[in-house]
């Protein structure tokens, strides 16, 4: 194969990762946005997702329904998973703890619920059946296109919740300062948990793509992602919307080539095996270079 | 309410700490009981077995713990070894070394005579040097790695190792499937998965083929190998070889090298075995794919069969090779037994060591190594079941 | 002033007391029935996991900057002192008796110093962020030195020349005995109490209340806070030189995931965030419970897990808060002098929200 059809090959395949990472990010970014806290359980939201959907998709399937109707149910759960979180365990540590407790309560809710789910669906895979049959187009599979387009579609749909409705100017105000919004009249609790269940909803649409590109959820399957997908948020600069997207796309690309041509351009020193290192190096260098990320404006340190 | 909160938190702490004073106060009792079992005078005779039955390797510690319960109630139900009935217990590791650790010194002081276990060469390898200091016959159903019976000598296994898997995987991908090219996959963080890519690699040379590509993932649980497979599939192999476990193979790398337009062969090692579980939904897409294996349940023999009936009977479903091996480990030592006459841990040690045996994985002597020297098996994936493809190496 | 500095003579020499009382009692205990394998396998897990929880203590709790990705500096120590062990048997130095216990602690500070100059290096660049940042940085660096050390030969198979990538690391012959390790670790935790009571200490603590006051008072907040990540990586490199020791001779990177480092992390914020009594508690019932209560081992990350959210709920400060255990206050208390009274806890400060990055 010619080296330039093989670079783009390995374009697509980045795109196919990075789309992932994308939808992952924008609910990472969501919840970031208000809050300012590094939801640990958001990947964990995925992987309820995911077993709602290994769990629905026969069920559709023996009703006649198209296989993806099942993401209805994934949305449902996961956005009752995420007000449940932020309702029993966030806001109340929120109100009297303080920043670290609430990390604290963040890994704590990403063990329960991994730990969880190996209590109840045991350690094995479950296998999720065919999700969509779509047609390749050119080099690219119909299930990367789908996730990106989706993808694209979330955060212009996010884009103008955040910006247009009343809403999401409820999100931005709570997000600026949260004593002001109360005295403007914002409902803060109720904000935040629709945030959250916003946030878990897509949390269920990436774990639909998820399983249609992967087939097989596993108990474990959101940390992982979860962290690369922080990376990608952090990247694109945390709490933008469209800087998530950018982040994912640009973490699953860099990912994919590193593995592609790391171990020709170092002689054999770094390989492939150095995806996950290089995937949190490049998580180093933005912190330190440039904290905002790529989309994000540098605001200076609040006292 | 907040106050109360905490005391309860402080409270069941505490009552933990007591706890474990309790039981701290309740070992000796046991140890002392062991050490008159290891004399041999006690009434039956006690097995160990510590594998990981909770945890992420939960699966293959339930294939372990099926296996040696089939084989202990058989022999039990047969009237036990030297008359005696055998009582097995099974301890947790988790698939962790520390806790493998903590679990055979448990079965050690509970009196054993021997222990199987544990699954994983990683945790094996650290039960190996606990076996220095006392002596304990540790027999482990699948730990391939080559080093884990090295100067252990009262460590054995019921698998053959790494280096003789991956020489048989390359012996059969040069002479059966004429192959002259091939690639490799391999997690390189994992022993497993870079022990048999090297001895693969090195057994490449001898059987004259060309390794055109060589692709490593960070972790065995990686989820998306196509750039690694993109590079592979560039360099126009005739086959690739991939040891990973089931868990990745059936979901992910099959299904992906597919989706990448590769239809040729793809070559496993044991860890496959289990993939018809993990598989999506076309199955199609496993066809031209094959494994070593350590034992065939399809192979005709009446031993096989008796075994295959048997356990389905137990259990409900065919048994898979670390469930026959575990299956074999227990009349491994029960063969020891009867050849030494006694349950004196030293005393089977020497019986077993050299020892001539035949189960359902087959008939082997094991060799300096304690390693059983037998061929292995090759199986075939043909629309999503399992099939004998061939037997290959050994002696036999 | 007078009065204070006799108190603490007294209590300097009452800790000596205690120590010898300690090692009386392991003597006892080493005579008796109960020293199995299995006891003293055990007592060994406590002691690694003490250093582990009071050196992860100093940023997490004394600190109030929190790292994530403490374990890899208690890999690069694992590594370090059993590849310096590896070399010294190589070399042909014996290593039964005492000249063993030398070199065994010759291999801990090589060791601890190694995972002291990584700790170096990583808080430099990652102190300069803050609160989740820093626990996520701290992640990625645990993680980066974990992918290295399985990818480089000499740390894997026989180690050395003899070395191969990706594989555990075999054939750690064992130096040390129980009472080595059981005075390595009273040391370790001495010299911990020692650090977070001196001067640097309480510019440490004086740093989780406020930073920007501390810094304005004066307090160079950048130094205290390398020197701290410092000393403590230093003393995770002794957990690690313990762990690599600790009879099994293997060591594997899967022993420091990110996993585990929740694991002490957890420890560390249910025995109290800012004290090392309450770490040494957690870290020795953490430690034996798992054992207790092996037939629930399936629930065990889960009963934590919600643990620590009950805890985060009810009483974020952790079990002991920023009490430390005194013999000198708990043999007054006995004899019906008021003990003095603890410090109030710190770190229940209330932050309101928490925009601040």
């Amino acid at each position: 194969m010619n080296p330039f059809l093989l670079f783009i090959q390995q374009l697509v395949n980045g795109l196919r990762v990075g789309s992932i990472y994308a939808l992952v990010a924008l609910g990472y970014t969501m919840v970031y946005g208000i809050i300012r806290l590094i939801n640990f359980a958001h990947g964990d939201f995925i992987m309820v997702g995911g077993y709602t959907l290994a769990f629905t998709v026969p069920l559709m399937v023996a009703a006649g329904m198209p296989a993806w109707l099942a993401v209805v149910a994934a949305i449902i759960t996961c956005a009752i998973t995420g007000i449940l979180v932020e309702k029993l365990a966030y806001s109340p540590v929120r109100r009297r703890g303080n920043r670290m407790s609430s990390l604290i309560t963040a890994i704590a809710m990403s063990l329960l619920l991994e730990n969880g789910a190996q209590v109840l669906f045991g350690a094995n895979p479950r296998g999720v059946g065919t999700l969509f049959t779509l047609p390749n187009i050119g080099v690219f599979s119909g299930t990367t296109l789908l996730t990106i387009v989706l993808g694209a579609l979330v955060m212009i749909a996010l884009q103008l919740f955040v910006n247009k409705t009343k809403m999401g100017r409820g999100m931005r105000a709570v997000s600026e300062d949260k004593e002001a919004a109360t005295l403007m009249g914002v409902h803060v609790n109720r904000t935040i948990a629709i945030t959250f269940a916003v946030g878990s909803a897509l949390a269920a649409v990436a774990s639909l793509m998820y399983c249609a590109q992967y087939n097989q959820v596993t108990t474990t399957m959101g940390s992982m992602l979860g962290l690369k997908a922080f990376v990608a948020a952090v990247l694109g600069g945390i709490g933008v919307v469209p800087g998530a997207m950018l982040g994912g796309i640009l973490i699953g690309v860099v990912e994919s080539l590193s593995k592609a041509y790391i171990g020709t351009l170092t002689g054999g020193v770094i390989t492939s095996a150095f995806s996950d290192a290089i995937v949190f190096a490049i998580l180093i260098v933005v912190l330190l270079v440039k904290p905002a990320g790529i989309l994000g404006s540098n605001a200076g340190e609040k006292v | 309410m907040k106050k109360f909160v905490s005391l309860a938190l402080a409270g069941s702490l505490l009552v933990s700490l007591v706890g474990c004073g309790a039981s701290s106060s309740a070992a000796p009792a046991s140890a002392a009981s062991g050490a008159s079992s290891a004399a041999s005078t006690s009434a039956e005779i006690s097995l160990g077995v510590t594998a990981p039955l909770t945890g992420s390797l939960a699966t293959y510690g339930e294939s372990v713990q099926k296996g040696v319960t089939l084989a202990v109630d058989e022999i039990n139900a047969a009237g036990g070894i030297l008359d005696k009935q055998v009582k097995v217990t099974f301890e947790d590791d988790k698939g962790d070394s520390t806790e493998g650790a903590n679990s055979f010194n448990k079965l050690v002081s509970e009196g054993v005579c021997a222990i199987i276990g544990s699954v994983t060469s990683g945790v094996t390898s650290g039960l190996a040097t606990l076996t220095d200091e006392n002596g304990m016959l540790l027999i482990t159903p699948s730990g391939t790695a080559d080093t884990l019976t090295e100067g252990h000598p009262s460590v054995f296994r019921a698998c053959f190792n790494d280096s003789y898997q991956g020489s048989i995987a390359a012996e059969f991908a040069a002479k059966d499937l004429g192959a002259k090219k091939v690639a490799i996959l391999y997690a390189s963080s994992d022993p497993y998965s870079a022990g048999i890519a090297a001895s693969f690699e090195a057994a490449c040379k001898t059987y004259g083929l060309d390794v055109v590509a060589k692709e490593s993932s960070s972790s065995m649980t990686d989820t998306d190998y196509s750039a690694q497979l993109t590079n592979i599939i560039a360099a126009g192999p005739d086959v690739i070889f991939a040891p990973y476990y089931y868990d990745t193979v059936g979901p992910y790398i099959v299904p992906q090298t597919r989706a990448a337009g590769y239809t040729g062969v793809l070559l496993g090692a044991d860890g496959w075995d289990g993939t018809t579980d993990t598989m999506v939904d076309d199955k199609s897409l496993y066809n031209n794919t094959y494994f070593i294996n350590h034992y065939a349940a399809d192979n005709p023999s009446e031993e096989v069969q008796n075994f295959v009936t048997s356990f389905n009977a137990a259990y409900g479903s065919t048994p898979n090779a670390i469930a026959a091996m575990s299956y074999d480990a227990v009349y491994m030592i029960k063969t020891a037994i009867e050849k030494a006459g006694t349950d004196t841990t030293a005393d089977i040690v020497t019986a077993m060591t050299g020892m001539e045996f035949s189960g359902v994985t087959g008939s082997f002597k094991l060799n300096d190594l304690n390693t059983p020297e037998k061929p292995a098996v090759v199986m075939e994936y043909v629309d999503g079941n399992l099939v004998f493809k061939a037997s290959v190496g050994g002696n036999g | 002033m007078m009065k204070l500095k006799k108190d603490s003579q007294k209590g300097t020499l009452l800790n000596f007391v205690g120590i010898a009382v300690l090692f009386a009692a392991l003597l006892v205990f080493q005579q008796s029935s109960f020293a199995s394998p299995y006891m003293r396998g055990i007592l060994i897990q406590c002691c690694y996991v003490i250093i582990m929880v009071t050196s992860l203590n100093i940023p997490n709790g004394f600190m109030g900057q929190f790292s994530l990705g403490h374990v890899g500096f208690m890999a690069v120590g694992a590594y370090t002192s059993a590849l310096v062990t590896k070399a010294l048997v190589q070399v042909g130095v014996p290593y039964t008796g005492l000249p063993g216990y030398a070199m065994f602690l010759v291999a801990v500070l090589v060791g601890a110093l190694m995972a002291g100059l990584f700790g170096l290096m990583v808080s430099v660049p990652a102190l300069r962020l803050r609160g989740d940042y820093l626990a996520i940085i701290t992640l990625g660096f645990g993680e980066i030195i974990r992918v290295i050390i399985q990818n480089i030969p000499i740390a894997g198979g026989k180690g050395l020349a003899e070395g191969q990538a990706g594989q555990p690391l075999i054939g750690i012959k064992n130096f040390s005995n129980m009472y080595v390790i059981v005075g390595l670790t009273i040391a370790c935790v001495a010299l911990m109490y020692a650090f977070v009571r001196s001067k640097y200490g309480r510019a440490i603590k004086a740093i989780r209340d406020d930073e920007i006051a501390s810094e304005a008072a004066g307090i160079n907040t950048t130094y205290y806070k390398v020197l701290a990540f410092t000393v403590s990586a230093f003393f995770a490199g002794v957990a690690g030189a313990i762990f690599a020791h600790r009879g099994l001779g293997t060591l594997q990177t899967s022993d420091f995931t990110f996993v585990k480092s929740t694991e002490y992390v957890l420890m560390v914020v249910l025995g109290g965030m800012g004290s090392l009594t309450g770490s040494i508690i957690s870290a020795v019932v953490l430690s034996i419970l798992p054992e207790v209560l092996r037939a629930f081992a399936q629930y065990r990350m889960l009963i934590y897990a919600f643990l620590l959210v009950l805890m985060m709920l009810f009483r974020p400060i952790g079990l002991c808060g920023t009490w430390e255990f005194s013999l000198l206050d708990t043999l007054r208390g006995i004899r019906g002098h008021k003990p003095k009274k603890p410090q109030a806890p710190a770190g229940v400060k209330r932050e309101e929200v928490s925009e601040d990055v």
